[in-house]
């Protein structure tokens, strides 16, 4: 809902007078106008390094390749005086969507290299350089779109070198290694996202790496039950280290958030442990040992790790988060029956009891919402 | 017109720099690769027709002789292709130490990155219906050879002449 008709709400049921409102207002655009300039500060930035890397594509037919090179190299000089004099200037703006565009145009000019040589370069090869060349300019950007991009273009390095990597190991022998390295990746951007300089001179590029490494978990723990559901009898299995060191390594997130500040209360800590072992019991029963199909398994371990995301975003005080975790375990629930029950009986008798546990937390959710409300803002003030 | 400090302003120039000069360092390795390189003609054989142009590649087999009765094979670290000069190149596969006395040492692991030719978007087609319709002995692939038996490609030739002039 609009802010403004929020407020208008508000005034009408007497929460707040006019004068407030107005200040509210104020307030919230001077607050929500940078975001709006980065937002489409960083569209142009990707738009033109988009664009950048499909003129490279069409590969300027008809130039030579002595002036292709040549025209490329001014251009890179060129953005970099302009992030040079942006940042000496101290233009954010400029500085944020050129660090971007820079960014894009550095593979773009890779690429250019290696269709001029006819390189014939791995495409890992050239991702890594990328990478590698391209850190100390991404530190350059402050913003959480730079960052974000940045994130993106690491992860996608990694993928590629990582595929790569397990091609050249005999078939199905690579299994573990692949489970590892996912693993591995997450905790990785974790670990970025925790590095004490990072926090402390590039606040908003440290939270997009621990989102984001957060991110790759609980996608993770979201979708691991769904192994359940797939027979592993003719399949072929992973050596056991591989997971085994994937489950290690979800420690790495708890003590992460055991650390952080300001210090989670102990049920928000609670919830973490909760979430990550749910976690690592999906993964090892999903990948571990064999087993038939597993459906209802599967369902139920989905269904926990909703429950404990759902308690651990209400003890972090994000409200819309809990709210939306609520809504999919309601959906789940009912999805559950279509699943798991096979004749129209079954099916029938599935859905009226779906329904009624459905009915049931709604109307757990009206009873207690307001004490869970007024928990919530105790949360958020703390 | 700055505010930074010199040590500020040269981190500065660094983390800006360092792309331009990654690009750089990679087109004066690839001129250095060709100024103290042999160039060869390897003889192309064939292409598979359904698949010949992957993306902007060009995709075709290069006429090398099997590796069956050779002093190694292909996949081996340690293997070369010893080129002797001569109309057409003499190839035989030899252990690359040996193979360093040859006229010409190409490592065989760096043969997969040979098999695929750049063509620009706007005449793939042209670059396409050419291969096709040539002769398919006479189409032959300029590489240059460095003294470590380091390739890369210079040319896709028909008939002598460029496949895209």
């Amino acid at each position: 809902m609009k802010l403004e008709k929020k407020l208008e709400e508000w005034q009408q049921a007497g929460f707040i007078d006019a004068a407030t409102a107005e200040r509210i207002l104020t307030h919230e655009r001077g607050v929500a106008r940078p975001v709006v300039l980065y937002a489409i500060g960083g569209l142009g930035a990707v738009t033109i390094g988009i664009g950048v890397i499909s003129v490279v594509a069409a590969n300027w037919d008809g130039i030579g390749y002595r002036t292709k090179l040549a025209v490329d190299l001014l251009l890179a000089a060129a953005l970099a005086a302009g992030i040079f004099f942006g940042e000496a200037r101290r233009s954010t703006l400029l500085r944020e969507a050129l660090v971007v565009v820079y960014y894009a145009f550095t593979l773009a000019s890779l690429a250019l290299l290696g269709q001029v040589y006819h390189l014939g370069t791995p495409d890992w090869v050239a991702l890594c350089t990328w990478s590698a060349l391209t850190v100390p300019l991404m530190l350059l950007g402050r913003s959480w779109f730079p960052a974000l991009v940045w994130a993106f273009g690491l992860g996608l390095t990694y993928t590629v070198g990582a595929a790569a990597w397990l091609d050249t190991l005999p078939w199905g022998s690579g299994d573990a290694l692949a489970i590892a390295l996912s693993g591995a990746g997450a905790t990785l951007l974790l670990a970025i996202g925790r590095v004490p300089w990072l926090v402390a001179q590039r606040a908003q590029t440290a939270r997009v790496f621990y989102v984001a490494g957060w991110g790759c978990v609980l996608g993770a723990g979201a979708l691991l039950p769904l192994t359940l559901y797939q027979s592993t009898t003719y399949g072929t299995h992973p050596a056991l280290w591989g997971p085994a060191l994937c489950v290690g390594l979800l420690a790495v997130p708890a003590v992460l958030f055991h650390l952080s500040r300001p210090k989670p209360t102990k049920l928000a800590q609670v919830g973490v442990v909760a979430l990550l072992v749910v976690t690592a019991l999906s993964l090892v029963l999903g990948l571990c040992i064999r087993h038939e199909e597993l459906n209802l398994l599967g369902a139920l371990l989905q269904l926990a790790f909703l429950g404990a995301l759902g308690f651990t975003t209400a003890q972090l005080g994000m409200l819309r988060t809990f709210q939306l975790v609520t809504a999919l375990i309601a959906l789940r629930l009912l999805v559950v029956y279509f699943e798991v029950f096979g004749s129209m009986l079954d099916t029938g008798l599935g859905m009226i009891t779906g329904g009624v546990l459905t009915l049931l937390l709604a109307w757990l959710w009206k009873r207690k919402s307001p004490a869970l409300a007024a928990q919530l803002r105790r949360v958020e003030g703390a | 017109m700055s505010t930074l400090t010199r040590k500020a302003r040269s981190l500065l120039l660094a983390a800006v720099m360092l792309p331009v000069l990654g690009i750089t360092l990679g087109i004066a390795r690839s001129e250095l690769h060709f100024a103290r390189s042999q160039e060869w003609s390897l003889p192309v054989a064939g292409y598979d027709p359904r698949d010949l142009l992957r993306g902007h590649y060009i995709q075709y087999r290069l006429n090398l002789p099997t590796d069956e009765g050779g002093y190694c094979s292909d996949d081996a670290p340690n293997c070369c292709l010893c080129l002797s000069r001569g109309e057409p190149v003499s190839i035989s596969r030899l252990e690359c130490s040996l193979a360093s006395s040859c006229q010409g040492m190409l490592r065989t692991e760096y043969l997969p990155q040979l098999q695929r030719y750049y063509v620009p978007e706007a005449r793939a087609k042209e670059a396409e219906d050419k291969l096709r319709s040539a002769d398919q002995a006479k189409a032959k692939l300029v590489i240059a050879l460095d003294p470590n038996g380091k390739p890369q490609v210079r040319e896709l030739l028909i008939e002598g002449k460029p496949i895209l002039p």
